[in-house]
């Protein structure tokens, strides 16, 4: 019988239903790829980690923040009803990202995987993320009880120690999976079960309050309802008070210098004090892993390089917030300036912007390298890079060119790709899906012996021949629809004839023109790749523009 | 009078859906024209096309003589543009959004745009995101027509607003074309708007035109007449030539565009007399023309 609870569950359905149903897919398939061979363990892993990402990601299907299902307010059901149905089908759909996936292996392969103390801890961490994120509308709260759940989440597993018995099989039978993996005793089952209802208590109110406007900021304008506080988004906190702070005016005298105001100021200036901060964290991360002889803090140090490069790409390539529905705004699209003109200036600035937070960010892992004892290191940083300067001397210069040619290559593909997939939709997805199970299967399939080697050489030939085409035909359709100019193609033929010499000369100092004749080729044939994405990055955001 | 605007047999489908089917209009300089029709009628994508941002799928359009797909920027720089949605950059303060937009233009008019912002007492100081609906019309129209634009293109302009801002608008917009001579091509689904502001209106029902011409024009040629029957009629009498009848009993309101005394004949032959007639609202005219092609295309 279809009940109101019964039509929320089927919306959260509907709004979850794709990454509910290709991302565990995915990960069923490389989990069957691995545990057919001795990685029943690893696959494992991969079933393991992509549940705690559907965890982790699955309460978040609504199109605004807190409680995803707001447009339901104003619908004849009990409060009651509209938190239980999709809480409840918030766990199922959780636990069932990895207990379908891993009882499929288990039967197919019959790797003995952990199957239901799995689920549940999986779908217990998507009741618990929701209970973060559902609780309210604002961003900075979120925030806070976002990290309050992550810490509640390690306590869990401190307490409930389901990987107590994990080394042992893990030593006795080399990489093979067993239950034993993860348990769960009775105490640890009702302790989630007491979770669960108090989340369900803890969003039951919230909502409550959500559902009569009392979740509203005082003094807000009911009028706009558009703060960066009321939109939930703390990305967008961040980024108003990065404006507030480092503010200049528009300049007027050309609509480029106007327009690369627009990109830095809005865009621009949170990637480069994003880089500053972490560039000061970074110090403080190496000297506490020195301190407590431990890597992690060092690796973490690492891993705040790709903070700058999200933030960048996230908000002014893959999500732009001036456009509220679709990749390109009216107000963008209205603008009297050429496409290649608007998306160049972009991808530079928001390329410049990442670079150049990354030269401070590595500057500071440099400057504190002596702060690692372990590493013994008796010259002194300045030393250290005099050396480097003397040993490779112009190359230096010559990699950061190239360094940043790549960057802005791979971020004008990243808006293409964002661009054909707005105009196409899901068919872009499956087909960059496809592709990544193709390479994937390739991959796995030569690694296991399943097929020879050689196979691979046709493939990288293929490629080699299909990225110069590829670049010809793009650049000449560009210039037939009068999206490049000659001029700039004149002008974008001679900045690559340099990258192409400095990248050239990189490739033979590597030693990449000294491997297999399809590997050296296809290294020589990849240096088109800065004038592809140049045909391809305008086109695509053309198709949008001139829909 | 030189044409600054041409589209000629314009079609475009979005999927199965026609929006727009053979449409042609034609906007000289110096006059006002109305888009109208209802919600779906394809009056935006008919506006998108004009700023190049849809390609046509058939026919052709041009903007001062230029293709606005191929040459965006040769025509974007001469339109003024005030879209449905206003979806302007919600953090830059209105000060900076007149200076960002003035980058773009070269002929921007410091004088007349302080001159609108003055007299719709905008502050310049304000985020655009802290701007109440009107006010975000408000200053779109101020961004849209301070650069003096050959073309002025507005799409349901006054749509949500109040009556006071409304009035704000229209007369912003009669100024732009009383003191420069200017053409403005606008949406609206509010008719009354588009009889007081408009030379010429273009009536456009599921991507077809039902109407064309001037506002006098079109509506000299449209009457609603009372034909009054001497008995109760059960269903609406068959009347050759009119375009909608609605009524009850004895009394029927006829809109039609059949001379008077051609309609009085007919009327006579039905048994009916006429009582009275009068020259049609636009209004009247759209409900006669979508009902009329409505019942057409469920008898076909």
């Amino acid at each position: 019988m279809w009940t109101a609870g019964g039509a929320i569950l089927w919306e959260s359905w509907r709004l979850t239903r794709w990454r509910l149903l290709l991302v565990p897919a995915l990960a069923t398939f490389c989990g069957w790829l691995w545990s057919r061979n001795a990685g029943s363990f690893l696959a494992f892993v991969v079933l393991f980690t992509v549940g705690i990402a559907m965890a982790l990601s699955l309460p978040s299907f609504g199109d605004r923040p807190g409680f995803p299902l707001s447009k339901a307010f104003a619908r004849p059901i009990r409060t009651t009803v509209l938190v239980a149905a999709p809480l409840a089908y918030v766990f199922a759909a959780a636990a069932a990202s990895y207990l379908l996936p891993a009882v499929f292996l288990r039967v197919s392969t019959g790797a003995a995987l952990p199957l239901i103390p799995a689920a549940t801890f999986i779908g217990a961490l998507a009741v618990l993320v929701a209970g973060s994120s559902w609780f309210t509308r604002d961003a900075t709260a979120r925030t806070g009880l976002a990290v309050a759940a992550y810490m509640v989440a390690g306590m869990m597993v401190r307490l409930l120690d389901p990987f107590r018995y994990a080394g042992k099989p893990f030593a006795a039978k080399g990489v093979s999976a067993s239950p034993a993996l993860f348990v769960l005793s009775a105490t640890g089952y009702l302790t989630l079960v007491l979770l669960i209802t108090v989340i369900y208590l803890w969003i039951l109110f919230a909502v409550s309050r959500q559902r009569h406007g009392d979740d509203e900021r005082a003094g807000s304008d009911p009028r706009t309802d558009r703060s960066p506080r009321k939109t939930g988004d703390i990305m967008e906190s961040i980024r108003s008070a990065c404006i507030a702070t480092v503010h200049w005016r528009c300049p007027v005298s050309s609509p480029i210098a106007a327009e690369i105001w627009f990109e830095l100021q809005y865009y621009g200036i949170p990637v480069l004090l994003i880089g500053g901060l972490l560039a000061l964290c970074i110090p403080a991360l190496i000297f506490w892993g020195n301190a407590v002889h431990s890597g992690i803090p060092v690796v973490l140090a690492a891993c705040t390089l790709a903070a700058p490069f999200l933030a960048g790409v996230g908000a002014s390539i893959w999500n732009r917030r001036n456009a509220p529905q679709a990749r390109l705004s009216a107000f963008e699209a209205t603008r009297p300036m050429g496409t290649a003109e608007l998306i160049g200036l972009q991808v530079l600035v928001t390329s410049l912007c990442i670079f150049t937070a990354w030269v401070v960010m590595a500057a500071s892992f440099w400057l504190s390298l002596p702060l690692l004892a372990d590493l013994h290191l008796s010259a002194s940083p300045a030393a250290r890079a005099m050396d480097a300067v003397r040993q490779y001397g112009v190359r230096l210069l010559s990699g950061a060119i190239v360094g940043f040619t790549v960057l802005a290559t791979l971020i004008a593909f990243l808006a293409a790709l964002r661009a054909y997939a707005c105009a196409r939709g899901l068919r872009v997805w499956l087909g960059c899906m496809g592709v990544v199970l193709y390479i994937v299967g390739l991959l796995v399939a030569v690694a296991q012996g399943w097929l020879d080697a050689a196979v691979i050489d046709p493939h990288l030939w293929a490629l080699a021949l299909a990225i110069p085409a590829a670049t010809a035909v793009v650049l000449g359709n560009a210039l037939a629809a009068g999206i490049l100019t000659r001029g700039q193609l004149t002008g974008a033929l001679l900045a690559w004839l340099v990258f192409a010499g400095l990248g050239c000369d990189l490739l033979h100092a590597g030693g990449v023109m000294t491997a297999s004749a399809a590997i050296a080729t296809l290294a020589l044939a990849s240096t088109f790749l800065p004038l592809l994405a140049l045909g391809i990055a305008p086109s695509s955001i053309g198709m949008l523009r001139h829909a | 009078m030189s044409t600054l605007v041409e589209v000629d047999a314009l079609s475009r489908r979005y999927g199965a859906t026609i929006a727009l089917d053979n449409v042609s209009l034609k906007a000289d300089v110096g006059l006002v024209y109305g888009l109208v029709g209802a919600n779906g009628a394809g009056k935006t994508t008919l506006i998108k096309h004009l700023l190049g941002l849809l390609r046509p799928h058939q026919g052709q359009v041009r903007v001062f003589g230029l293709d606005p797909v191929r040459e965006p920027v040769a025509v974007l720089r001469r339109v003024g543009y005030l879209s449905e949605q206003r979806d302007l950059p919600e953090w830059m303060r209105l000060d900076e959004l007149l200076r960002y937009t003035r980058a773009y233009h070269p002929s921007w008019d410091r004088a007349y745009a302080d001159q609108l912002l003055d007299s719709f007492g905008l502050d310049r100081r304000k985020k655009f995101s802290d701007l109440s609906q009107g006010m975000r019309a408000q200053a779109g129209l101020v961004l849209a027509v301070a650069h003096r634009p050959d073309l002025l293109v507005l799409d349901e302009p006054s749509s949500g607003l109040d009556v006071v801002v409304r009035q704000d608008i229209l007369d912003a917009i009669v100024r732009t074309v009383v003191e420069d001579g200017r053409t403005v091509v606008f949406s609206s689904h509010l008719l009354d708007e588009v009889e007081r502001m408009c030379d010429h209106v273009t009536v456009l029902h599921e991507g077809r035109v039902v109407v064309q011409g001037s506002v006098d024009e079109v509506r000299a040629t449209h009457r609603v007449s009372q034909v009054r029957f001497p008995r109760q009629l059960d269903s609406s009498p068959d009347i050759e030539g009119a375009l909608s009848i609605a009524g009850d009993g004895r009394a029927w309101s006829v809109v039609h565009t059949s001379a008077l005394e051609s309609l009085r004949e007919i009327a006579l032959r039905a048994g009916g007399e006429i009582t009275e007639s009068r020259i049609a609202t636009l209004e009247e005219i759209l409900i006669a023309r979508v009902r009329r092609s409505n019942r057409q295309r469920q008898a076909a």
